[in-house]
């Protein structure tokens, strides 16, 4: 935790690659039909060919949310611990050991530049752009601003994020995971 | 479609029930328990299990694009302020105002506009999430002249 401490860019930024990942899962059709289900969406480029094509896409397109999924890296794989009851997200700012027991998602910001086809798989870069230490209401720590890039697995830029993750240790017992 | 500053876009409502965090947990893979499980919620703080920023994301576009339509494409999602929790059990409220209306070419120079909308989610009386989105929509008449690849 130290090493990143040391490596972290204060207020006053300069960015730093701390992460990529690669998601779990190519899009799938069957992906698709779960997220729009789960989600009651009823645009018809996630189901119905003909209506993408007629929209000028190559064929469906997964809902344009489904981004954060397709990054997901995997939570196992044949090799790895076995997961413990309790067990986060693989998302990487659960995984660098930023400053705080706690951390909670301050504000997401995204910015779409292409549409998800089936068959794409998504690669993901942390990059940390600035941190601002705090004190709030719920306790002392800092907001660590990431910035993310999705790019496809032809090298297609398809997404941008810029997310705030507050990382702080609690006056009182209170959190929230993103 | 015709659109100024001030319409509104929406609402559309979801009764956000246990089963359906758990459903939604199965399509986007976010298995953390304060997402599914009432008793990891409740020792986090929240009064029950609660929605993941994905599923906040996600009916920021359904909003976007079930009024806008098939045409239309989404630019941007944010930024997104969670100022509490969207907890399970109650009817969940989406709904927009338009906020600025831009010319902008969509794809293959087709023109359109970009249009911003502030959106809210509520819950009873609270407020949990506010947000903005951005949409692309085509000018009425517009032909599409190039296919997205």
């Amino acid at each position: 935790m130290s090493e990143l401490l040391d490596r972290l860019p204060g207020p006053d930024g300069g960015a730093v690659v701390v992460a990529r990942t690669v998601g779990a899962e190519e899009i799938s059709t069957a992906a698709i039909r779960r997220y729009v289900e789960a989600h009651e969406m009823t645009s018809p480029l996630h189901s119905d060919e003909a209506a993408a094509r007629a929209e000028g896409y190559e064929s469906l397109i997964a809902p344009w949310s489904m981004l954060l999924t397709a990054a997901m890296p995997a939570y196992w794989e044949p090799g790895g611990e076995p997961l413990r009851p309790g067990f986060l997200p693989p998302y990487m700012w659960t995984r660098l050991g930023l400053p705080g027991s706690e951390m909670v998602t301050a504000s997401v910001d995204i910015e779409f530049l292409e549409p998800l086809r089936v068959g794409d798989r998504i690669t993901t870069t942390y990059t940390i752009v600035r941190t601002t230490p705090k004190a709030t209401r719920v306790g002392d720590g800092r907001y660590v601003d990431f910035a993310l890039e999705f790019h496809r697995q032809d090298g297609r830029l398809v997404a941008v994020e810029r997310t705030s993750i507050y990382c702080y240790t609690p006056f009182a017992a209170e959190g929230e995971h993103r | 479609m015709t659109v100024a500053v001030g319409d509104t876009v929406g609402p559309l409502r979801m009764f956000l029930s246990l089963q359906r965090l758990v459903m939604v947990s199965g399509a986007n893979r976010d298995f953390a328990p304060t997402h599914i499980d009432n008793e990891a919620a409740r020792a986090g703080g929240a009064p029950a299990a609660y929605a993941d920023i994905m599923f906040v994301i996600s009916m920021f576009e359904r909003l976007l694009l079930e009024w806008a339509g098939p045409a239309a494409r989404p630019r941007r999602i944010g930024p997104v302020r969670l100022h509490d929790f969207v907890v399970c059990g109650e009817d969940v409220t989406v709904a927009g105002s338009v906020v600025a209306v831009t010319a902008a070419t969509g794809d293959g120079r087709r023109p359109g506009f970009d249009v911003e909308v502030e959106i809210g989610i509520t819950q009873a009386e609270r407020r949990p999430v506010s947000g903005r989105g951005t949409v692309w929509v085509p000018a009425q008449g517009s032909a599409r002249s190039q296919r997205i690849t």
